[in-house]
């Protein structure tokens, strides 16, 4: 099994090795000791350690963007958390690297004054002084000892060389030759087999004829050099090399090596200042980057649970409810995504509740709209504010509308492009807006196909609580069930007529006759005439309720349903021709383009055009004019065909107009009143309508549409 | 791909920094050169001549003057090519170290031989500075000297800045002031 090292942990491990190394630069600028030999390798290490942070940070802030830019989940609460810790490092960090600048530049400012500067001076300068005063007591001395020899021979000298050492207490005494040869030695050291010789400008100065001094070190300690010619020959010269006590040396060393030290930090003052200052930049930096780094690795643990709710919460928004977050930490966002586990398994399982429901709503509503569109009778729902819901199909069918583009609309909206529906809209709409009980009207429309009459029908809804929320219109096309009680109720009428006048009048007619034909000859001509003239009515009459009756059995009678796509103007014509022949009347044709066929029985809207042009020429009483219009009408779902015909004669009574087509209504003295009556009856039995126009005042107006055919292509 | 192409952008750079940071270290050859070489054969002993320009920057002799003490290596390595060149056999090889530090209370320089562990004052810094600028080796014994190929001789000086105090390190580094090395000086005989 691999264990797997968290990323955090690597950079705790760097953070480390950073501070341990930043604590050891520190200390190697302090002291000289092994440290300082590793100091430029610490500070590259520092500075590599902090260019890695430097890498790490840049990349994270880099990453950070790029989310901030996607607005990823976290990235803003991230962004805020980093800005947060740089701000709680920064302020602090900042406000003590800021005073530890300005102590240590000041600090070692104070070290270096000029007091100090001045004492070390003067020490050196006492040390100087201090060892040109034994310098000089040296030289005084090796004078003296050469005076007290001047009157010795070379050999008399090199036998007291030992003698001479130990009374001016010198480490090496030395006997030498004008050239440098030497030529007696005695040295303090019994090892040592030769002595120091001086250096060549020494040398040169006592050739010269000058005692000469000098100063020097050996094995750690100062020498006084003298050289000093042996008088008066000058011929040999006596070198005695002379200890400084150690007293003095000691103290000499001592304050040299103060004010070489002091010298050499007098001159690395401005370095250290950088050092210092270098190091506690760098401190501040790593303080900086660890804290931001440290604020990326911290709040990675905040986001993560942050992360999995947002996306949970996505998944949860997309409808997936089996979403089910990884529950690991146990402080507050670990109860949070508990919380909402456990909020996701409530809503699963009311969605799943609701789509239930749903599904039986769903259900129960595609029942009532299949029990809607199966039902003949049209439905309207309306909203509260009585706009339309909903409609039906049969409501479609019957209103020749497609209602649902007027879902959401009000019923007076109907209007706007259908005309002819103002009737129906003006008796609904303020029953519907006013009434609070269920209501009922009979409402004639003259729709696009003819003239229709509706059994309408409305409901107020009314909530649970009572709140009204809306209403139901249901309307029925009784039409053709009014026609056919009409119908059913004439044909009645005719039936017992044809059958309880009819069959007694011909007896009747019979027994005129014969009382004629018996009678007439028996009777005086007075009496026979007032016989025959007597007779003769009742015969007329007869027939004329014999003519009655066939017009009622004829009324009665159902139109024969042979309908073929029937030409209307040339049917028109063919009858027209008919009457042409009488010079007294004068007929007038005006026929429109393109008028389409029309389904009908070609019989019986022949007689219907016999019954108008007989009426208008009974109205006429055989003179006038008769004007015929032929023409297709456009309706805003249908096209019709339209007949007018207009007579000139006395045209209709305002009283009669309203049951013009009712039977028995009639403005002539023998007519039956059936004649309009069974036209009506014909063209309606077509789907067709007729109207008196009102508006034509020279005479009688009607006017006949009937649903027009376009021939299959 | 993106970051791919900020990453290769990322690395030139730090590229660039680095040459310009090691141009900045090797600028060599200002205060310090090697004016004159030469290799002499005595037997299978060689003997090294060298003739410097040897000065020391400002910086560098108020250092000196402080108490700093300042560290050359010379590097001498003597070689022959093996194989047509494609290797190399080093007969001699040895770094000499030298030191010279100012003594304040005597008011004297002192050039001090590392290796011979000897050393020699001098009463004012140009004497120094002239002792140094002529180096002679003693006789360095070549080990398997082919007599039929030349001996290339590598000789380097080199300021010894790890020497300095630790306050002053970064500063030798990155100041020109410090450069105190020589280029090196290759040749063959």
């Amino acid at each position: 099994m691999r264990i797997k090292i968290p990323f955090s942990f690597y950079i705790l491990f760097l953070l480390s090795f950073i501070v341990l190394s930043l604590q050891l630069m520190s200390s190697a600028l302090q002291d000289t000791s092994q440290l300082g030999e590793m100091y430029t390798w610490l500070l590259l290490s520092n500075a590599v350690g902090t260019v890695c942070l430097l890498v790490l940070v840049s990349y994270n802030i880099f990453s950070l963007a790029r989310r901030l830019k996607k607005r990823e989940a976290g990235s803003r609460l991230t962004r805020n958390i980093v800005l947060l810790f740089i701000i709680l490092t920064l302020v602090p960090a900042g406000t003590v690297f800021y005073f530890s600048m300005k102590f240590l530049h000041q600090s070692i400012d104070s070290w270096f004054n000029v007091e100090l500067d001045g004492a070390m001076e003067d020490a050196l300068e006492l040390s100087h002084a201090s060892l040109e005063q034994r310098v000089r007591w040296n030289l005084k001395q090796s004078q003296s000892i050469t005076e007290s020899l001047s009157n010795k021979s070379v050999q008399e000298i090199s036998l007291e060389i030992e003698q001479l050492r130990e009374i001016a207490a010198a480490n090496e005494v030395t006997l030498l030759s004008k050239k440098g040869k030497i030529i007696a030695f005695s040295g303090l050291n019994r090892s040592d087999i030769l002595p120091s010789l001086p250096v060549s400008s020494l040398f040169l100065q006592v050739q010269q004829g000058e005692d000469s001094v000098n100063l020097d070190s050996v094995d750690g300690g100062l020498v006084v050099q003298t050289i000093v010619a042996i008088k008066p020959r000058k011929t040999h010269f006596l070198q005695i090399v002379y200890p400084v006590p150690e007293r003095i040396n000691d103290l000499t060393d001592s304050v040299e090596f103060a004010y070489v030290r002091f010298q050499e930090m007098m001159y690395l003052r401005h370095s250290l200042k950088i050092s210092f200052s270098l190091v506690l930049s760098l401190v501040l930096l790593m303080s900086f980057l660890a804290a931001v780094s440290a604020a990326f690795i911290s709040v990675r643990g905040i986001i993560a649970p942050i992360r999995d709710l947002v996306r949970g919460t996505q998944a949860v928004a997309a409808g997936f409810y089996e979403q089910v977050l990884p529950a690991k930490r146990k402080d507050d966002l670990g109860f949070l995504v508990e919380s909402f586990n456990e909020m996701v398994r409530q809503i699963s399982r009311a969605q799943d509740e609701t789509r239930l429901s749903t599904q039986e709503i769903e259900r129960q509503r595609a029942y009532l709209e299949t029990l809607l569109t199966s039902l003949t009778a049209g439905v309207l729902s309306f909203d509260s504010s009585l706009n339309i819901r909903t409609a039906n199909q049969a409501a479609n069918i019957i209103l020749h509308v497609q209602i649902m583009r007027f879902y959401g609309r009000n019923l007076t909206q109907l209007v706007s492009g259908r005309p002819d529906l103002k009737v129906l809209v003006e008796v609904v709409q303020p029953l519907l807006e006013k009434s609070f009980d269920i209501w009922q009207r009979n409402i004639v429309i003259e729709g696009p196909d003819g003239r229709k009459e509706l059994l309408c029908r409305g409901t107020p809804l009314f909530s649970t609580e009572g709140g009204y929320i809306g209403a139901v219109l249901v309307f029925d096309d009784i039409t053709d069930l009014i026609q056919a009680q009409k119908n059913a109720a004439w044909s009645e009428v005719a039936r017992r007529l044809a059958h309880e006048i009819k069959n007694p009048l011909t007896p009747i007619q019979l027994s005129a006759e014969r009382l004629q034909h018996k009678l007439s000859a028996r009777l005086d001509e007075e009496d026979a005439q007032m016989l025959s003239r007597s007779t003769r009515t009742i015969i007329q009459q007869v027939e004329a309720m014999k003519h009655m009756v066939n017009d009622f059995s004829e009324y009665a009678q159902p139109v024969r349903n042979q309908t073929t796509n029937l030409d209307l103007l040339a049917l028109l014509q063919e009858v027209l021709v008919l009457y042409t022949a009488d010079p007294n009347v004068e007929f007038k044709l005006q026929v429109g383009a393109g008028v389409p066929l029309i389904k009908a029985d070609a019989v019986s809207i022949r007689q219907v055009l016999h019954n108008m042009i007989k009426n208008a020429l009974e109205a006429m009483e055989g003179k006038g004019m008769i004007s015929v219009k032929l023409q297709a009408v456009r309706k805003p779902n249908s096209t019709v065909v339209q007949l007018a015909i207009y007579d000139t004669g006395c045209g209709i009574d305002i009283n009669q107009a309203k049951n013009i087509f009712e039977p028995y209504v009639t403005s002539k003295q023998k007519g039956t009143g059936l004649g309009l009556a069974i036209v009506k009856k014909v063209i309606e039995e077509h789907g067709g309508t007729i109207r008196l126009d009102s508006n034509y005042k020279q005479g009688a107006g009607f006017i006949m549409q009937f649903p027009a055919v376009f021939k299959e292509t | 791909m993106r970051d791919y192409r900020n990453s290769k952008a990322l690395l030139f750079c730090c590229f660039i920094a680095m040459l310009s940071v090691g141009q900045i270290c090797y600028a060599g050859g200002k205060f310090v050169k090697i004016e004159q070489a030469q290799l002499d054969l005595v037997g299978d002993k060689a003997l090294l001549d060298v003739k410097l320009t040897f000065q020391l920057s400002p910086s560098a002799e108020e250092a000196l003057h402080s108490g700093i003490a300042l560290y050359w290596d010379v590097a001498i390595i003597l070689k022959q090519k093996l194989w047509r060149g494609l290797w190399y056999k080093t007969l001699f090889a040895r770094t000499y170290r030298y030191s010279l530090s100012y003594y304040t209370l005597l008011n004297n320089y002192r050039v001090q031989d590392e290796y011979k562990k000897s050393f020699r004052r001098f009463s004012t810094l140009h004497e120094a500075l002239v002792f140094m600028q002529h180096i002679r080796t003693e006789g360095m014994v070549l080990d398997g000297y082919d007599r039929n190929q030349c001996i290339i001789s590598v000789l380097n000086i080199s300021f010894d800045k790890e020497m300095l105090p630790a306050p002053l390190r970064p500063v030798a580094y990155f100041d020109k002031q410090w450069d105190l090395s020589s280029k090196e000086r290759l040749w063959c005989e």
